[in-house]
């Protein structure tokens, strides 16, 4: 009953019982840490289009458009102690006679820490804007800001917010 | 025969019992699995409610050997979601995120262009001959949190062994579905393992 071997095996039960337990209780907790809806509001982030570098019809029909412009944000009120990284896209949204719904992501980065939160820049559309046919002329579309905070372990969350809209002309470049 | 028959009365009938018990339980612990496996499916609603990412083209978010949890419902796929899906002719799921999404007036279908973060490039090349783009049923899940960096793949394993590391971050490795049902069904049985334990205050086998 108290031989060598029953107390380790209980010793090495109940420690991994323990260890199952707190990696429980961490992705428990993180979750009323998580940056919900409160925090969500304090991301800061503004994007302009600068200028249409390229406005055209491919031979296949479809429209594509290339755009510089400027973006600037904060995200920082999103990192805590269990976020591994922030995946920020710009995303152009916008409606056609064919799609309720077209969503392109422009462009994308990726941010490991807090530090590298806040900034701005003046990019270049990473991935083109190509659309189903060829409906953009005149279009009004929309620039989402889209991240997605991916923890060290627990939930992920997605959240957007609505930075500008803008015309494209009505004649091609 | 004789001989047979002395060895088998020379073990006495409590060792027996305990041996059977043993067999007994371990049965009882492996349906359990199944059972809470197969219940998982049916609360999230995906095929495959547990998988462990099988190559790098996620990184530095995912990585290789992580777990993630995914779920399914109706709701229509958006940019930015991490999603599960199959190519057909492929065995093996790829986890990428959505970046472009075409839904139809009236009907709602989608149609989806995935790219993996770490990839220059989008996912046509991973997509079958002819298919420009994935639609809601080609995606068996969404991605809606990770365990841990749990499993060691054996692109670890090779490593530390000195030989060069395996295919690179735009292919799917070919670590084949069989794998991955493996580490899951392992992955319920350690848990099933866990509560039997604390139940019977010992580890299983001693």
């Amino acid at each position: 009953m108290h031989s060598f071997a029953y107390r380790l095996n209980t010793l090495l039960t109940f420690s991994l019982l323990l260890l199952a337990v707190l990696c429980g209780a961490a992705s428990f907790l993180d979750a009323f840490n998580s940056p919900l809806a409160a925090s969500s509001s304090h991301v800061q982030a503004s994007a302009q289009v600068l200028k249409v570098n390229r406005f055209r019809r491919q031979l296949n029909g479809a429209d594509e458009v290339g755009l510089t412009f400027n973006v600037s944000l904060d995200v920082q009120p999103l990192f805590t102690w269990n976020t591994k990284q922030v995946f920020v896209f710009l995303a152009a949204e916008y409606e056609t006679p064919k799609n309720a719904l077209n969503q392109i992501s422009l462009w994308d980065h990726i941010i490991l820490d807090k530090d590298q939160a806040k900034f701005q820049t003046k990019v270049t559309t990473k991935y083109p804007l190509i659309d189903q046919g060829s409906n953009l002329r005149g279009r009004k579309v929309d620039l989402i800001l889209h991240w997605h905070v991916m923890p060290k372990t627990g939930r992920m969350i997605r959240d957007k917010l609505h930075l500008s809209d803008f015309h494209l002309p009505e004649a091609y470049t | 025969m004789g001989w047979v028959a002395q060895r088998m009365d020379s073990i006495p009938s409590s060792q027996i019992r305990r041996v059977l018990t043993q067999i007994v339980s371990l049965g009882v612990i492996v349906t359990s699995a199944l059972i809470i496996w197969k219940g998982v499916m049916c609360v999230t609603g995906s095929e495959s409610p547990v998988v462990v990412v099988l190559s790098g083209s996620m990184e530095p978010g995912f990585k290789r050997g992580d777990i993630l949890f995914l779920q399914m419902n109706k709701d229509p796929i958006r940019a930015g979601e991490i999603v599960v899906f199959n190519v057909d002719g492929r065995e093996i799921p790829i986890v990428h995120r959505v970046i472009t999404v075409h839904e139809r007036h009236g009907t709602g279908e989608v149609q989806i262009l995935t790219k993996g973060d770490s990839n220059y490039d989008d996912d046509r090349v991973l997509y079958a001959r002819g298919q420009l783009w994935l639609e809601q049923h080609h995606i068996m899940g969404r991605a809606v949190g990770m365990a841990c960096h749990c499993v060691p793949s054996p692109n670890d394993v090779v490593q530390r062994h000195g030989r060069p590391g395996g295919s690179a971050s735009t292919k799917p490795d070919a670590y084949g579905n069989k794998r991955i049902a493996i580490y899951e069904v392992l992955l319920v049985a350690f848990r099933e393992f866990l509560l039997h334990s604390f139940r019977s205050r010992s580890l299983f086998f001693l």
